[in-house]
């Protein structure tokens, strides 16, 4: 059995978290629907997105992505998320 | 202990340790690496805990007197920030920890800095929204 996926689960779990915060913000009946699943989307946020890290990691086998390695797109991934949700919330808030 | 003392002890040791293991992994002294890693690794997700407490609980109201106050970008700003830089929290930290133990600590090394900063910023994104409550 290969090993657990780190960089394929980071990248997808990154990328759905900052899609899904800026999505709820722009669309809030998306933020309704998340909050009804656990009571406040946060937490509907963290379970989705934890959920997510497990089952890419455990299910993505290949190494790269359209030619890039996962190494790499797992590190643009995660600074793409941090600075997209600081930024959103900066022009937003 | 309350969830704030937790929250806010967890939140220490996620911005101290990463550097504690950089030192380790620049002297080549590998006997704590692992134990380290899996420490900041558990210790990520354990945070989760206090900071729903607070975040979900208490919080709630005070979010109010925020926004209706001098600086609701406390809230606005720096607050959603933050809530949504800590749910990464977890996940970097198990990812450098994964590499740690999949005989990929060199390549730990950068995501390690980017634990204690990122940590870092959101105490101190706490620190200012804490200032605002007063």
């Amino acid at each position: 059995m290969k090993q657990f996926n780190y960089d394929a689960a980071i990248t997808a779990s990154s990328l759905f978290l900052a899609i899904i915060t800026i999505s709820g913000e722009l669309f809030p009946p998306l933020k309704t629907v998340l909050a009804s699943i656990t009571g406040h989307h946060w937490s509907a946020k963290a379970i989705l997105g934890t959920a997510i890290f497990i089952i890419i990691g455990l299910l993505y086998k290949k190494e790269s992505f359209l030619g890039q390695s996962f190494e790499r797109i797992a590190w643009y991934s995660v600074l793409f998320a941090l600075m997209s949700i600081s930024v959103f919330f900066y022009f937003h808030g | 202990m309350s969830p704030s003392t937790i929250h806010l002890i967890f939140g220490s040791l996620l911005s101290i340790i990463p550097v504690i293991i950089l030192v380790i992994l620049e002297a080549g002294n590998h006997r704590l690496l692992k134990p380290l890693s899996l420490f900041t690794a558990i210790t990520s997700w354990l945070l989760l805990w206090p900071s729903a407490n607070i975040y979900l609980g208490s919080y709630q109201t005070l979010k109010k007197v925020v926004i209706a106050g001098p600086t609701p970008w406390a809230h606005t700003i720096i607050m959603e920030t933050k809530e949504h830089w800590g749910l990464l929290i977890p996940f970097i930290a198990t990812l450098a920890a994964g590499l740690v133990f999949s005989n990929r600590a060199k390549q730990s090394a950068k995501w390690w800095g980017l634990l204690s900063i990122t940590t870092f910023l959101i105490a101190a994104m706490g620190r200012l929204v804490a200032i605002s409550i007063r």
